[in-house]
């Protein structure tokens, strides 16, 4: 459905995008991860023909971005960053102003509206039709924007930071919104919030300093993550180098790190990769008469990965 | 699935794409944006060059009026246009003010195929008309050129004689024949002055020559002065020179009777001295005896001497001898000395005769005899002296040296100089027969010098229109002098009725002949001491330059007919007015006001001397057969005599009255107030509304009603209304008139009275008086009326004198808003009032208003309304679009 | 050009809707209502005019254009100042160049929505033409021909306020720039055909606005003036799509 080839953009003397490219099939939800300033609108709007970019290529359902940009725009429904309206119309009216703007001919139009309404939860539970859209609350703004993204049952939605501002109660029913779009529609949404993309996301597409640093399945993702395992113990009763290196001997264990937390000695205990060394660890402890106060497992995190991916391709810049 | 890690392609070349195809897509837009630029240029250009204009106007002021159009469309020559324009001055800018002009210019080759029109903007091109007018020019002042050429060739031949002659006459030998005259210095100036003179004459030609049109006819006329007056020098020396040369040989002849005339003087004194005897020796006894016949000898000596004095006299005629030095002796001229010697001895007779009675005392007569002893000597000493002063004279005037006898020679048979005087003599009479140039001709020479202007070119005709006739100033915003920051003068564009008229003036034949008809009787120049008064009218004809230079250049021809006969020079008096030049020219009478009668005629009242009934005669014989008439009135001022004020009476009043039923009240004048802002109902006088009263209310009549908006002022007008129950029959129709209602003009009766209220109110407030006629009331009237089966017709324009040099040429002071009195422009436009007539009454109404025409102007508006409008459109209009927007911002807040 | 009415149609409710457009037509009435009725009088300027509506002056509206000419070359470039600048600043321009428009349409749209303003501002100075012709006599054809030189004039002061206007983010820079622009195509050029030498003066008043102007305004009808008023109005739309384009891509 999407595909994105060697995609470049610079502003002017500034790398915004560096060279990325990715594919995405019809039907899914898709999260673009990445920290702030990394690139995902940029990427966004050169998607949705806002801007072209420096070099590579870009289609969607087969219309090449640069030179069908019309075709491209009647069929993604694009919602910006901060989702700029125009304040002083009702609306109502902005979304009637934006369904003719896509063409649609008059009769359509209202069904349309009001279809897309309601699906926003813009007339029930409370009918905000005919508010001023400056008097709108964030939430609001943010439904108006999504209705206006709706209204012409776009194959592909292209969501920038569609959360962001919301109140948590207002985040969960974005959430649930965006899901269910995501049956029918091709989804794009951006977000620096990797738990949001988590959850909703059947692809994740992570992109720091402009370059994607890895894509994937949540699992395969979170599968990538977690590495060889970590036990973590803490104890009291012998000298920590003591009790370090009788750790060290536990069979399975590669690695033992100790650093000292109050009057307990805490033990970082690295083993090879699927093994779980707790009971091992425990046993050795019973067996020395050290004091046992942790001793858990560590399983590396998404958020780990996510951190530690976007940090290291900022150090390596 | 793995973790797709792109490897960053290193920087550098990217970067280079990028920047590439950032450059080729900016290079894009700027060519793009160039080509567009480029096509609005082009298309511009080609738009500029293939216009289709049209005027919208109803007047078409813009394009050509219809007068215009008319004009245009008589002319079957070719014209030529040329503008050039080519000023310096920052006040008259080409690129400010040419195009405008272009454009009109443009718009008449369009509307006329066969005009051309020429922009000239440089110097180098203005250099090329300039020399072809100048052959034009040269070929049409070939007379001239003639004229100009044999002063030069006279200077080239005679500077060298004159140098001779110079020479020869300061070689003349000292203690020469000619030199008791003082002759030869004198000569040799004339001399020496001749040859600077015609030096000086030639280098001016010279350098008159060089310009690009030089002013022949001024040329011819400095070449008849400087000649003229050598030649008179030279004629003089020559005569004088033939006159003295029959001196000698007359001296020669008199020589005799002279010398004998003297020598008789003398032997009388000698006689006479004899009679009575020497000094000291004994007193005679018969002293009776003696006297008896001393008188009788003492009164021929008297005799004598004035016979002496008198052929003395009759010898120098009224010849140079006079001037000869030893005419005189002692200072005192000699016949002069024989006259006081004849009247001194005279006295002596007159006593020696009183003694000879017998009842004198004996004492008496012999100191007589003493006295006269002593006293007649001494004369017959001076008479030996004048004797031997005339002696000398006559040896002086018959000395002739050969040098001077060649001379005389040449100058007895009238020859001397002749060789200088005949070419002269000859130049002189051939300029005197030169024909002037052609009118159109004096005008290019005098006009093409100046900046800005446009130059028609009509057959073999030209015509010069100057910068100002195109460009006039606009009224009221002349700048002031001084004023540095608005230096530049506010013009308005009348090109259109400039150019056309002119071509008009140049192609058509004049329209009408305009005969100013005046009774006047101005002594000629020629003797200033006359102590005479010129008898002139209120309007004297000399006074309206203006009108006549406005009314040629509209097209009329302007002749005179003076009513005033010179008493003894009846012949001179014609019964009507001159012959049109033209046959078949329609002719316009201006008939101007006449002087009054003197109550007290100076010297003989002579018939003719005065204005009188049969004036009036002979104007209304022509007007009743078709002539129209325009009468130039206004108000008159009031004698004063003996302390009281006599009302002016205007010469055709009656006529006018009787005749036309036109009751001209000359006695009034019109004045204009202005309402006082303060007190309703009230008004104010203003100053200058007194000489400039700007009164335009024209009726809708053919004559007024382009000038309605016009500025005009009128000086000195009086009101004319209709004589109730008139049965002339004529039809009076109002041109300039006071609707009833207007109540800020009215006519005033008594002036003196008038002023005098006045000046004692403050704020100058005015009111009418009961003797003083108010509105309705017209300024301008046309009557029609059927004499004998034939229209005659004729317009009275009392305006006073509006249409003076004096009005027309001076500007006109206006009160300005912050209470300055600030010059206009003088009020030149008030002679369009005259033209129009003119136009109307020889029935060329479709020339009327050829200069700008007006839109209809807007009512007058009562104040109120006004308030009321200011109101309502100025502030509420505003308000209320700014209400809708508060209320449509409260609607929608919600 | 259905989208391109629909842009339109929402710019002028844009108008309609914001205090802005009340501001400017009642600043502008009151501007033609001072001259027409007042005159204009600054002695520290040297200006000085009387009211076109007075007794006794000719009745028609020509001075008062003579003067809006210059006048609206301040007054366009405010309304014209936020169409494309106040996108920018709020990032509408986002949603809008997504949508299915073009470029071309979006200039074109605003053009038009400011335009129609513009034409509704002079339809308002009607009322002082009536009062003309209630107390005059006007002549249509210099009327007609001036109200014609005025929408032609608008329409090229718009193209270029709206040029100004895609040039900047911020409105107010916009309306000086657009300003800037027309004062010197109005009054600067005088200055500049004052200073240079005679032959290219010729050139260079042809650059003049007003040159074109002041014939319409007189009642004369001339190709060159309306050609010259389209041409300069396409050039500047036409650029400012240009602009606007390259925007997306800087």
């Amino acid at each position: 459905m999407i595909d994105v080839k060697h995609l470049t953009k610079y502003y002017g003397r500034t790398l915004a995008v560096d060279d990325i490219s990715f594919h995405i099939d019809a039907g899914s939800v898709v999260g673009f991860l990445g920290p702030n300033g990394a690139g995902k609108s940029t990427t966004l709007r050169i998607l949705t023909c806002f801007m072209p970019a420096t070099s590579g290529s870009a289609s969607i359902a087969g219309y090449d971005v640069f030179k069908q940009s019309l075709q491209i725009r009647s069929l993604v429904g694009y919602m910006p960053e901060n989702v700029p309206l125009y304040p002083e119309m009702r609306v109502r009216e902005y979304l009637m102003f934006r369904a003719a703007l896509r063409g649609m001919k008059s009769k359509q139009r209202s069904s349309a509206v009001d279809k897309a309404a309601e699906r926003c939860w813009l007339v029930k539970p409370e009918d905000m039709m005919h508010r001023r859209i400056d008097q709108l609350s964030r939430g609001y703004r943010q439904r108006v924007g999504l209705a206006d993204c709706l209204l012409h049952d776009p194959k592909v939605l292209v969501l920038d930071e569609p959360t962001i501002g919301l109140d948590p109660a207002q985040v969960r029913e974005m959430r649930n919104l965006i899901r269910s779009l995501g049956e029918k529609h091709t989804v794009i949404l951006s977000s620096h919030i990797l738990a949001e993309v988590e959850q909703l996301c059947g692809k994740l597409i992570i992109i720091s300093g402009g370059k994607i640093v890895a894509q994937g399945t949540p699992d395969e993702l979170r599968r990538q993550v977690s590495g060889p395992s970590r036990v973590i113990v803490e104890l009291k009763g012998g000298q920590p180098e003591q009790m370090a290196k009788a750790v060290a001997d536990v069979d399975g264990v590669l690695d033992v790190q100790h650093n000292r937390a109050g009057n307990w000695t805490r033990l970082t205990v690295q083993g090879a990769e699927d093994a779980d060394l707790r009971q091992d660890v425990a046993a050795l402890v019973a067996a020395k008469g050290y004091h046992l106060r942790e001793l858990r497992r560590e399983i590396g995190s998404l958020e780990d990965y996510f951190v530690q991916m976007t940090y290291e391709q900022i150090t390596r810049d | 699935m793995a973790i797709k890690q792109k490897k960053s392609v290193s920087d550098k070349p990217k970067n280079r794409d990028q920047k590439v195809s950032r450059r080729t897509a900016g290079l894009n837009v700027v060519i793009s944006i160039a080509a567009a630029a480029a096509l609005l240029i082009i298309v511009n250009v080609i738009s500029n060059k293939k216009n289709y204009r049209c005027d919208m106007e109803v007047f078409g002021r813009y394009g050509l009026s219809d007068s215009a159009e008319k004009i245009l469309e008589q002319i079957d020559q070719p014209v030529r246009l040329t503008s050039i324009y080519t000023s310096t001055r920052s006040d008259r800018k080409p690129q400010e003010y040419l195009p405008r002009l272009r454009d009109m210019m443009e718009e008449i080759a369009r509307q006329k195929d066969n005009v051309t029109v020429v922009n000239v903007t440089s110097d180098r091109a203005k250099a090329e008309v300039l020399g072809r007018l100048r052959r034009v020019l040269d070929e049409a002042a070939s007379d001239h050129r003639a004229i100009i050429r044999g002063a030069q060739v006279l200077d080239g031949k005679q500077g060298q004689q004159y140098d001779t002659l110079t020479r020869q006459w300061a070689k003349y030998r000292p203690g020469g024949w000619l030199e008791q005259f003082a002759l030869p210095k004198e000569i040799e100036a004339v001399m020496r002055a001749g040859k600077n003179d015609l030096r000086e004459m030639t280098m001016k030609l010279r350098q008159d020559l060089s310009a690009s049109l030089p002013d022949y006819p001024d040329m011819v006329r400095r070449v008849e002065v400087t000649l003229a007056e050598l030649q008179g020098r030279l004629v003089g020396v020559s005569s004088r020179l033939r006159h003295l040369s029959t001196v000698p040989e007359r001296a020669k002849k008199q020589r005799q009777v002279l010398t004998s005339a003297a020598a008789a003087v003398k032997s009388a004194l000698a006689k006479a001295s004899a009679c009575i005897g020497r000094e000291n020796s004994p007193l005679p006894q018969d002293s009776l005896k003696v006297l008896k016949s001393f008188a009788v000898d003492i009164r021929a000596v008297a005799d004598s001497a004035q016979l002496a004095a008198t052929q003395l006299d009759r010898f120098a005629g009224d010849g140079y001898v006079r001037y000869a030095r030893s005419w005189r002796h002692k200072k005192v001229s000699l016949p002069r000395l024989y006259r006081r010697i004849s009247g001194d001895i005279n006295n002596i007779a007159d006593q020696a005769e009183g003694l000879i009675r017998p009842a004198t005392k004996v004492a008496d007569r012999q100191r007589f005899i003493t006295d006269a002893r002593q006293v007649v000597p001494q004369y017959l000493a001076a008479a030996g002296r004048v004797q031997t002063a005339v002696n000398t004279l006559l040896d002086e005037l018959t000395k002739l040296d050969k040098h001077t006898q060649k001379i005389f020679a040449q100058a007895k048979q009238d020859n001397y100089l002749q060789a200088q005087i005949k070419p002269l003599a000859e130049l002189l009479e051939q300029a005197s027969k030169v024909k002037p140039l052609p009118e159109h001709l004096n005008e290019l020479i005098e006009k093409i010098n100046q900046d800005n202007i446009v130059l028609i070119e009509i057959g073999d005709k030209t015509g010069v229109i100057g910068f100002d006739e195109v460009w006039p100033l606009k009224a009221g915003q002349q700048a002031s002098p001084g004023d540095k920051d608005n230096q530049q003068d506010k013009r308005v564009f009348h090109g259109d009725s400039a150019l056309c008229a002119k071509m008009l003036s140049m192609t058509a034949e004049p329209f009408a002949e305009v005969v100013l008809t005046f009774f006047e009787d101005i002594p000629e120049r020629s003797l200033p001491y006359q102590q005479q008064r010129p008898m002139v009218g209120p309007i004297p004809s000399p006074l309206l330059r203006t009108v006549r230079e406005r009314l040629e250049k509209a097209n009329l021809e302007v002749t005179e007919w003076n009513l005033f006969r010179k008493p003894g020079r009846a012949k001179e008096s014609k019964e009507g007015p001159p012959l049109p030049k033209r046959k078949d020219c329609p002719q316009v009478l201006l008939i101007l006001p006449p002087p009054e009668p003197s109550p007290m005629p100076r010297g003989m009242p002579q018939q003719g001397s005065q204005w009188s009934d049969a004036e009036v005669e002979k104007v209304r014989k022509v007007i009743s057969r078709r002539t129209p008439a325009i009468f130039l009135t206004g108000f008159l001022r009031p004698r004063y005599m003996a302390g009281m004020t006599m009302p002016a009476r205007y010469g055709f009043g009656d006529y006018l009255r009787k005749d036309w039923g036109i009751d001209v009240r000359t006695a009034l004048r019109v004045i204009q107030t202005k309402p006082d802002s303060r007190a309703p109902g009230k008004f104010k006088l203003e100053v200058v509304q007194w000489n400039f009263m700007p009164l335009s209310s024209f009726t809708d009549h053919v004559i007024g009603k382009p000038l309605q908006v016009r500025r005009m002022y009128w000086y000195n007008a009086c009101p004319i209304t209709a004589v109730s129950d008139s049965k002339t029959g004529a039809i009076i129709k109002d041109i300039l008139a006071i609707p009833k209602g207007r109540n800020e003009v009215w006519a005033i009766s008594d002036i003196e009275a008038f002023i005098e209220k006045v000046e004692q109110r403050d704020p100058l407030e005015a009111d009418p008086d009961s003797g003083d006629l108010i509105p309705p009331f017209a300024v301008a009237v046309e009557a029609t009326k059927q004499i004998e089966n034939e229209q005659a017709r004729i317009i009275v324009l009392a305006v006073g004198e509006s249409f003076t040099d004096y009005y027309l040429q001076n500007p006109v002071f206006k009160l300005s808003e912050d209470g300055t009195i600030a010059p206009e422009p003088p009020p030149v436009a008030d002679v369009d009032l005259l033209i129009n007539s003119v136009y109307h009454l020889v029935g060329r109404d479709e020339y009327i208003g050829a200069g700008p025409a007006i839109v209809e102007p807007i009512k007058q508006i009562a104040p109120g309304t006004m308030l009321n409008v200011k109101i309502i459109f100025g502030l509420a209009w505003p308000i209320l679009m700014f209400a809708i927007g508060v209320v449509v911002m409260i609607v929608r807040k919600r | 050009m259905r989208k391109v009415l629909i842009l339109a149609k929402r710019e002028l409710s844009a108008y309609f809707y914001s205090p802005m457009a009340y501001v400017v037509a009642a600043m502008f009435l009151l501007l033609v209502g001072v001259i027409f009725l007042w005159g204009v009088q600054i002695p520290f300027l040297k200006i000085e005019m009387e009211p076109v509506f007075r007794s006794g002056a000719e009745s028609t509206l020509r001075p008062l254009f003579d003067v809006l000419a210059y006048g609206l070359a301040v007054v366009v470039p405010l309304l014209t100042m936020r169409l494309v600048a106040e996108e920018f600043r709020s990032g509408t321009i986002e949603t809008l160049m997504t949508a299915p428009v073009t470029d071309a349409a979006v200039v074109l749209g605003k053009f038009i929505g400011a335009f129609v303003l513009y034409l509704l501002l002079l339809v308002a100075t009607g009322v002082f033409f009536g009062l003309v012709v209630v107390f005059g006599k006007p002549d249509w054809g210099v009327a007609g021909m001036g109200y014609l030189g005025m929408v032609l004039l608008g329409a090229m002061y718009i193209s270029v306020g709206l040029f100004a206007s895609t040039l900047t983010r911020h409105q107010l820079v916009a309306g000086l720039i657009g300003i800037a622009i027309l004062a010197f195509f109005t009054g600067g050029l005088y200055l500049v055909v004052q200073t240079v030498p005679a032959e290219y003066a010729q050139a260079v008043s042809k650059l003049n606005m007003i040159t074109y102007f002041s014939d319409f305004s007189r009642g004369v009808f001339d190709t060159r003036g309306l050609v010259f008023f389209l041409t300069v109005t396409a050039f500047f739309l036409f650029i400012s799509v240009k602009v606007l384009e390259s925007r997306r891509w800087r």
